[in-house]
């Protein structure tokens, strides 16, 4: 109870002992009134600050972007530059964020122009947060009064995904871009994989006529080179609340998130032009482009990404194909609802797309034996599952299917990596 | 950080429970007990702010009944000054909780010894007031009643004002009103 309502209580029982004393006519009651009337007097005493002008509040932050896992260090500095107080502050903390160290609320007084500064380290999880502001308590000379106020500061930190670093992993696009990168072209040229022989042309270098060929058939062939370019890759983040079931505490489309933001930054450091494409909440499109810039583009994205339910996006097959270069390579990543995914999928790979599907397993975060319904119920979905991925690798979709008890790097080198390809 | 508040509650009941035991008034003696115990139970949890303030009106009415019945109004009015700096001790031990233990240890201290301060203050005045042989008639009692209570209710209002507002239909400018309508 602050101040006013200190002193309402205060005030209405000496009224009523007043009121009571003098109707009755005795001083005893009267007497009884005295206690109140001085604590009253003590709430009404000039000499106590409620403004919030009286406060400059300034927040630092040592990063304002950071990557999961990475702790933030926050300074809170409040100056008085009202009367002598003590002051108590209380840093508004939002949900999502804990505190790792450090104080977030202190209790001291302040003389005027002295400073009261809260150091702590907070651990946030991904996502956009917002440290809104702090609550200042001001007591008067006597602590009997007190004052809360309210002082905005806004400060703003984003969480990016953690992503992890990839092996190189093997893509194969239809078509590709004009410049040299390093996805196989499937047309000969200039690289360092044979690709086959033709007959030499005026202007050929001499040092790539195949001699044997020649000695054989006595006429002049040079071997070419399948040549090696960029490609376009699109990465689609399945973020509808209907295929992201939470079965246990872990969250399942967190670990989407993360592979995303590991192949979408594996794809773009390999020089490839890569765009986003969150589906689920709205169509989250990130224009594709190359570079440094795309990839803290794709990372903010990712940053604020959630999981929505909306009837729209129920399934799969509103995914705007305009978006994506045709016949070029799509990363799905989606935990797969059911056969209506399958079949978009399908419909995707015929149109010419080669297309790679992630599929976190939210399954292998569940411990088993809770109870020998639920395993039963796992089992039924888990053999759904299986059936689903088996149809997909049928009709040439990459399939990783990732145990998330396991980092994504390894899910990703075993199915995609050239040494998982040449094991499997 | 409650034991000070809760010990100024008990210390409070326990003049107003001996005071009307002194009266010969065993049912207030008892009711001062019981509501005593529960006061102390309330400010030593975390039960809601307002049956802190409810007990206090009913301990005030207890305090009234009390002196009515034939108590020593000296006992009555250390009941009274100790159970209100014992209520406001309370509520800024709940307003103080979230500081750490160390300020908050630093800050009851002096907040303690401010209400003893003040309280015992209160009781002088109070003392003195009851030994000063004062005749008034009804008329002049209710006259000088009315105007504590006028300056009172002007101090009230000097301190806080009123509550902040936005201003009423008819006080906002016609110009304004016709640009929101548009």
């Amino acid at each position: 109870m602050l101040r006013r309502g200190k002193l309402t209580v205060a005030a209405g029982l000496t009224l009523a002992l007043v009121v009571v004393g003098i109707s009755l006519r005795s001083g005893g009651i009267l007497a009884l009134a005295i206690p109140f009337l001085m604590y009253t007097g003590a709430q009404l005493a000039p000499g106590l600050s409620r403004r919030g002008s009286d406060f400059l509040v300034t927040r630092r932050i040592e990063r304002d972007r950071v990557e999961e896992g990475v702790p933030l260090h926050v300074t809170l500095n409040v100056e008085n530059r009202g009367r002598p107080l003590l002051l108590g502050l209380a840093e508004r903390i939002p949900a999502g964020l804990t505190v790792s160290d450090g104080e977030t609320t202190a209790l001291r007084p302040l003389k005027s122009g002295e400073k009261l500064t809260l150091d702590y380290t907070l651990a946030a999880p991904r996502g956009e947060h917002v440290l809104p502001g702090t609550t200042a308590l001001a007591f008067g000379p006597l602590l009997m009064r007190e004052a809360e106020s309210f002082l905005p500061r806004e400060s703003r930190v984003l969480v990016l995904p953690h992503a992890e670093r990839l092996e190189k992993i093997e893509i194969r696009p239809r078509k590709t871009r004009v410049y040299s990168g390093s996805v196989r072209a499937n047309v000969g040229g200039v690289g360092t994989d044979f690709f086959g022989c033709r007959d030499y042309a005026p202007g050929d270098d001499v040092r790539r006529i195949n001699w044997r060929v020649y000695a054989r058939r006595d006429a002049l062939v040079v071997n070419e080179y399948e040549q090696e370019r960029i490609a376009d890759v699109g990465v689609i983040l399945d973020a509808r609340d209907r295929v992201n079931l939470r079965l246990s505490q872990a969250d399942p489309f967190a670990y989407s998130v993360r592979a995303a933001a590991s192949l979408a930054i594996h794809f773009l450091e390999e020089g490839n032009r890569v765009g986003l494409l969150i589906y689920g909440d709205c169509l989250n499109w990130t224009y594709p482009a190359y570079g440094r810039v795309q990839r803290e583009r794709i990372l903010d994205a990712l940053a604020s990404a959630r999981t929505a339910d909306k009837v729209v996006f129920e399934d799969l097959r509103y995914i705007p194909t305009r978006l994506f270069p045709s016949r070029s390579q799509l990363v799905v990543v989606s935990p797969l609802g059911d056969q209506d995914d399958v079949e978009v999928l399908g419909t995707l790979r015929a149109r010419g797309y080669q297309i790679i599907l992630v599929a976190p397993d939210g399954f292998s975060l569940e411990r088993p034996g809770e109870s020998p319904e639920r395993d039963l119920a796992r089992r039924i979905l888990r053999l759904k599952r299986a059936l689903l991925l088996s149809t997909l690798a049928e009709i040439g979709v990459q399939v990783v299917d990732w145990n998330l008890t396991q980092p994504f790097a390894r899910a990703a080198a075993r199915f995609l990596g050239r040494r998982g390809r040449r094991g499997r | 950080m409650r034991t000070g508040p809760c010990m100024l509650l008990a210390s409070g009941t326990t003049a107003l429970a001996a005071s009307a035991f002194l009266a010969r008034q065993d049912a207030l003696g008892l009711s001062a007990v019981f509501l005593g115990l529960l006061w102390t139970l309330i400010a030593a949890s975390d039960v809601s702010q307002r049956a802190l303030t409810v007990i206090l009106v009913l301990f005030m009415a207890l305090c009234a009944v009390t002196t009515l019945a034939g108590g020593t109004p000296h006992l009555l009015t250390a009941a009274a000054a100790l159970g209100l700096f014992g209520w406001d001790g309370a509520l800024a031990a709940r307003t103080i909780s979230p500081f750490p233990i160390a300020d908050r240890r630093r800050f009851a201290g002096q907040h303690l010894l401010e209400a003893l301060a003040l309280g015992g203050a209160s009781l002088g005045l109070s003392a003195l007031a009851l030994a000063t042989p004062l005749r008034l008639g009804f008329s002049a009692t209710l006259a000088l009643g009315l105007l504590s209570l006028l300056i009172l209710g002007l101090g009230v209002r000097a301190t806080l004002g009123p509550p902040a507002r936005r201003p009423g239909r008819a006080l906002r400018p016609l110009h304004r009103r016709l640009a929101r309508r548009r």
